[in-house]
């Protein structure tokens, strides 16, 4: 049972609970999340048919939250995914080819990573505008060097091994060497690195859009709702607790997946980062 | 030796080349003009031009880059274009925030890491060191700003105890200022703390199955005094190595929690000149941010080569 | 002055302090606690001191070049004067002129220059208004350039007297000279107006960080009476809670300016009973949608008759500092009227917007909302139309952008390239005066008709003829619903109580220090 540790299992439960409601906000919400309603603004918690109550228009609590959970997966999803794809297919690449390839991809990745992110982001976000795709890209450009570094690493050390070097002598090309051993091989790597940093992905996306740098309305993301909230501190701060709650639920528990996916999938990079 | 530390001069400028090109195209890039900003709405697009050609923004973008590097090179970092006020100036004038908020919440950061990392790794597979495992998980799903919301609402806004906001400068009333920053770096220095706890807590657990503390062990020595005494100043290396791989989430934090707590320092300021579209302004500030950071990268790899012998050899 | 709080507020105050109750744990972070009760004395009080907070930064204080209203808060009227200051009650009294004459048609202005100083102690010379004058007269803003249209030639008529012709009679050429165009500073020192702007106000700037603060003294060359507060430090404050935080910490005296988003905050933390609370129309700002002239009236018609305006009003939960109304224009003008069946040519009426939708294929035209992103008091509005017109049927999505951005594709863009978007600024009707469809501005507006009017206002020889002809130019902006105004913001400030002497500004929106006392 090496497997079904309590950080892998509450870590599951937790992120199958906020995708399901991101599911569940596409085919069903209690109230239009963005539709003003003026005369129940301000409903405080536990108002009748408002469970959470509504905020500064009257747009009810609950629904914005289900559909700042749908927001925090794709914006999460999205920029691991690409930077996954990209980072691998990089790492790979640098892992695979030669000194002046790997050094040249080494290097642009470590230069990425000594950028401050949220410093150039203030930047970015100028640039780009606000909203989902955009947040998403910048996303993407933050972790995709991680995932660089991560790859390569993960892939020199398959690449060293025995069976790699036989498959080599069989005449296998490059490509096939990647795709059949060094791939699965580091897999388990990439998996717990994506969850992390699909983790990390929805907290940065909730500074971004509390820093106003993000998402913006017709969109609806939990750091919005804190920035809107903000104007209320001091009115009614429940409004300011709710869409926190979420994020803190929602990383951990990413989080604890990825710690209990690194403990089944990878023992000995699990000693090492614990 | 000597080639590895050419090797990493070699980055290090290479590095400040790429960022700053990178950042020069992505504020002009933005779109906008400062020249607009300064006019209003009503001005005319002549006088916009006219303004902007008295600003030098309508120069090819090669001279223009090389202009601002030129001037970087020789210390000078430009002036803001509404106010003609010196980049030197400006920045100056935002670091008394900025630098007290950033190092004072990374020692917090490490006071609270440090012992609990060590409490931790002593304690790995008992529930005490698993609580503050979890504990240390919690700290880092809390995003920093809402921790700053939260800490305002109680001391501030509930209990009154301390500012909710805003900055008194040193110079008028020093403890004022320093009470402004209390609830800051209360809110960067513990999820900072959370988040070092882990790394900690793994170096402290790698040291603990190294051979040089068994043996300590075995010649007698508590696990206490083996850890304190011997692990410790070897645990050392990782630990400046976080401080390091932490300074991006320090600089981050101390960005947004400029913004709640409303404090003026380089954060504001470069968001109000992103807005602005005040370039040189904005390139400056975080070229010397980006500078910072790399330099100090830099260091910590120069330590390493010179504490690590792998290193030496060349990777 | 206590306002009256609309019983909504009242209810909705309670209602949060029974949640405060209810949420034991977390809400108990909810309820601050309101005290109804007078502030401490201010420590600046016995020295003669005063701490405001602004909201924003104006970046520069060259007020030639630009019309920030950061700026025009502090500069005119304190430390650069006029030429003549326009007063509450109609009346004209001396600024940088001790007197003028008019010619009996109205065409040529003989002002005789005051024998003062400006703040640096330099003589003020003929040659320095002139000097003002003309430059102000090639200011690249319109609206400070805008009072010269009419001007043929500004000299110097000897070392006292400077003389303005005009081609022919203006309202707009007198008002100005009273307002920002008339500012007069010294030529010698014209090249630091941005950081350092002299004048003969009765202050002088002493020190200007962009961001931080300005600090103003008592001008010891000031012609007039010395003000009785004698030093003066504006801190900039962008965040709005922020602000309010330090006047209820005691750390500042007065906030004379507070923007809407922060009104309903202020009234939940009793700050209007502690703090005396100043309403004011001159610092106001209409909030106007902006509909693209380009679309087809029924559908421009169909978009107004979705704006629901007691909703935008109620949104800010501040009934008491704004008023419905389908005029543009600040409530202090006389052509202006609240919101009413005659006033109102496209009023909400939801069933009828999603009628013409329906029935004209509306839907069918894909339309580009287009918001800033960067100023509350722009995105609440926004938040509240785009929902409304999607729900009558527009296919409208939204675009925000930041002020940048903005400035770049509507402000300078030509064609501008928006559908509809709101906006909020000053109440003056000349503004969208077009003789030349060619020549429309970033509003896209342009009606021969309607800048007939403004110029036969302008050329009227007596203000009753003055304000009929503005009263109808009025009508037919309104009925073409490209301007299509919402609310009109009055100034909203709060002053500690001992602080007296408030009064409403004369020199555009500028807060006359001078008057204040402890």
């Amino acid at each position: 049972m090496r497997w079904l540790n309590a950080s892998l299992l509450v870590g599951l439960v937790l992120t199958l609970a906020a995708i399901s409601v991101a599911l569940l906000s596409l085919v069903w919400l209690p109230y239009h999340p963005n539709i003003p309603n003026i005369p129940e603004r301000m409903l405080p918690p536990g108002a009748p048919g408002h469970p959470l109550g509504t905020d500064t228009l009257g747009r009810d609590i609950v629904a914005q939250l289900m559909v700042g959970a749908r927001t925090s997966m794709l914006v999460g999803a999205g920029g691991a995914t690409i930077s996954l794809t990209l980072g691998t297919l990089l790492g790979l690449w640098a892992a695979a080819t030669g000194r002046m390839t790997d050094e040249a991809i080494s290097r642009l990745a470590d230069i990425m990573l000594s950028i401050p992110g949220m410093v150039t982001a203030l930047v970015l976000a100028a640039t780009l505008g606000s909203g989902m795709w955009t947040t998403i890209l910048a996303l993407s450009a933050f972790f995709t060097p991680s995932f660089i570094r991560v790859s390569r690493s993960a892939a020199l050390a398959v690449l060293q091994e025995d069976f790699v070097t036989a498959a080599r002598l069989y005449g296998r090309g490059r490509l096939f060497v990647l795709a059949r051993h060094v791939l699965p091989n580091i897999a388990g790597v990439l998996i717990v690195q994506f969850t992390l940093y699909f983790a990390a992905g929805i907290l940065t996306e909730a500074g971004l859009s509390y820093l106003g740098v993000g998402m913006s309305r017709p969109g609806i993301s939990w750091g919005l709702m804190l920035n809107e909230a903000q104007n209320t501190v001091g009115v009614s701060s429940p409004l300011a607790l709710w869409p926190g709650l979420a994020i803190v639920v929602v990383v951990l528990g990413l989080n604890l997946l990825g710690d209990g996916l690194r403990d089944v999938l990878d023992p000995k990079l699990a000693r090492r980062a614990a | 030796m000597a080639l590895y530390i050419f090797r990493r001069l070699a980055f290090f400028l290479g590095a400040l080349v790429a960022s700053s090109v990178a950042i020069f195209l992505l504020i002009r890039a933005a779109g906008g003009n400062v020249a607009a900003i300064v006019l209003g709405r009503d001005a005319s697009p002549d006088a916009i031009d006219a303004l902007a050609t008295e600003y030098g923004l309508d120069r090819p973008l090669a001279v223009q880059y090389l202009d601002w590097i030129g001037g970087m090179l020789s210390g000078d970092l430009g002036r803001s274009f509404r106010t003609n006020e010196s980049v030197t100036d400006l920045v100056t004038s935002r670091l008394e925030v900025s630098i007290p908020l950033a190092l004072m919440g990374l020692t917090l950061g490490l006071l609270i890491a440090i012992p609990a990392g060590i409490f931790a790794a002593r304690n790995a597979g008992r529930p005490s060191g698993a609580f503050v495992g979890l504990l240390s998980q919690v700290g880092i799903a809390v995003p920093v700003f809402w921790a700053g919301i939260l800490l305002s609402l109680l001391f501030g806004v509930h209990l009154g105890w301390l500012p909710t906001g805003g900055w008194t400068p040193w110079s008028v009333d020093p403890v004022q200022a320093l009470r402004s920053l209390v609830l800051p770096v209360l809110s960067l220095g513990t999820i900072l703390g959370a988040v070092m706890t882990r790394y900690v807590r793994s170096a402290v657990l790698d040291v603990m199955n190294q051979d040089y503390v068994r043996t300590a062990r075995a010649s007698g020595m508590t696990a206490s005094q083996a850890l304190l005494q011997v692990g410790l100043r070897n645990a050392a290396l990782p630990i400046v190595t976080v401080i390091g791989l932490q300074m991006a989430e320090l600089i981050g934090g101390t960005v947004i929690i400029e913004m709640v707590f409303s404090l003026p320092g380089l954060a504001r300021m470069i968001l109000a000149n992103v807005a602005a579209r005040e370039v040189i302004v904005v390139q400056s500030t975080v070229m010397l941010i980006i500078v910072f950071v790399i330099f100090v990268n830099f260091l910590i790899d120069m330590a390493y080569a010179l504490l690590d012998p792998r290193t030496r050899r060349g990777r | 002055m206590t306002i009256r709080t609309s019983p909504t507020l009242a209810t909705l105050r309670g209602a949060s302090a029974a949640v405060a109750l209810g949420l034991a744990g977390l809400g108990t972070l909810a309820a601050s606690p309101a005290l109804a009760q007078e502030p401490a004395t201010s420590p600046r009080a016995a020295e003669d001191a005063l701490v405001m907070v602004a909201r924003q930064d104006p970046g520069t204080l060259d007020y030639v070049k630009s019309i920030l209203t950061a700026l025009r808060l502090w500069i005119p009227a304190n430390v650069v004067e006029p030429l003549v200051y326009f007063e509450a009650d109609g009346t004209v009294s001396p600024g940088v002129a001790e007197s003028w004459e008019i010619s009996e048609d109205g065409t040529v202005y003989t002002f005789t220059i005051r024998d003062a100083q400006f703040s640096d102690g330099t003589p003020v010379t003929v040659e320095d208004v002139v000097y003002s004058l003309e430059t102000m007269s090639e200011s690249p803003v319109v609206a400070n350039a805008a009072a010269f249209d009419s001007v043929t030639d500004i000299t110097a008529l000897d070392d006292r007297r400077v003389q303005v012709t005009l081609s022919q009679p203006s309202q707009n050429f007198w008002f100005g000279m009273g307002d920002v165009s008339g500012l007069i500073q010294p030529e010698a020192a014209a090249g630091d107006i941005a950081t350092n702007p002299i004048g003969t106000g009765p202050y002088r700037l002493v020190e200007y960080v962009s961001n931080s603060h300005l600090t103003f003294e008592a001008n010891p060359n000031y012609w007039g009476e010395a003000p009785a507060i004698e030093d003066v430090t504006v801190r900039i404050v962008t965040d709005g809670t922020a602000g309010l935080n330090a006047l209820a910490a005691g750390e500042v005296d007065a906030i004379p300016v507070i923007t809407i988003d922060l009104w309903e905050q202020l009234v939940n933390r009793d700050l209007d009973d502690q703090y005396e609370l100043v309403t004011y129309p001159q610092v106001g700002e209409p909030t106007y949608a902006v509909i693209n002239q380009a679309l087809d009236p029924g559908l421009r018609q169909a978009i107004a008759m979705t704006l629901d305006r007691q909703q935008f009003n109620d949104a800010f939960g501040a009934a008491w500092g704004a008023e419905n109304t389908c005029t543009f224009g600040l409530p202090n003008m006389p052509w202006y009227a609240p919101e009413s069946a005659e006033t109102c040519p496209y009023p909400f009426d939801f069933e009828a917007a999603m009628a013409a939708v329906a029935e004209n294929g509306y839907g069918d035209v894909e339309l580009e909302y287009v918001s800033l992103s960067d100023v509350p008091d722009l995105s609440l509005p926004a938040d509240v139309m785009v929902p409304m017109m999607q729900a009558a049927g527009f296919d409208v999505t939204r675009n925000a952008i930041d002020l940048a951005r903005y400035s770049q594709i509507i402000f300078q863009g030509r064609p501008p390239q928006f559908d509809v978007t709101i906006m909020s600024g000053p109440g003056g009707a000349t503004q969208w005066a077009c003789p030349d469809p060619e020549a429309a501005g970033w509003s896209t507006y342009c009606s021969a008709e309607y800048t007939e009017k403004l110029q036969a206002a302008d050329a009227a020889t007596s203000q009753e003829e003055y304000e009929a002809r503005m009263d109808e130019a009025s009508a037919i902006l309104r009925e073409d619903a490209v301007i299509v105004p919402l609310i009109a913001k009055l100034g909203v400030g709060l002053l500690h109580p001992d602080l007296e002497g408030f009064t409403e500004p004369r020199v555009g929106v500028a807060v006359e220090l001078s008057r204040l006392s402890w």
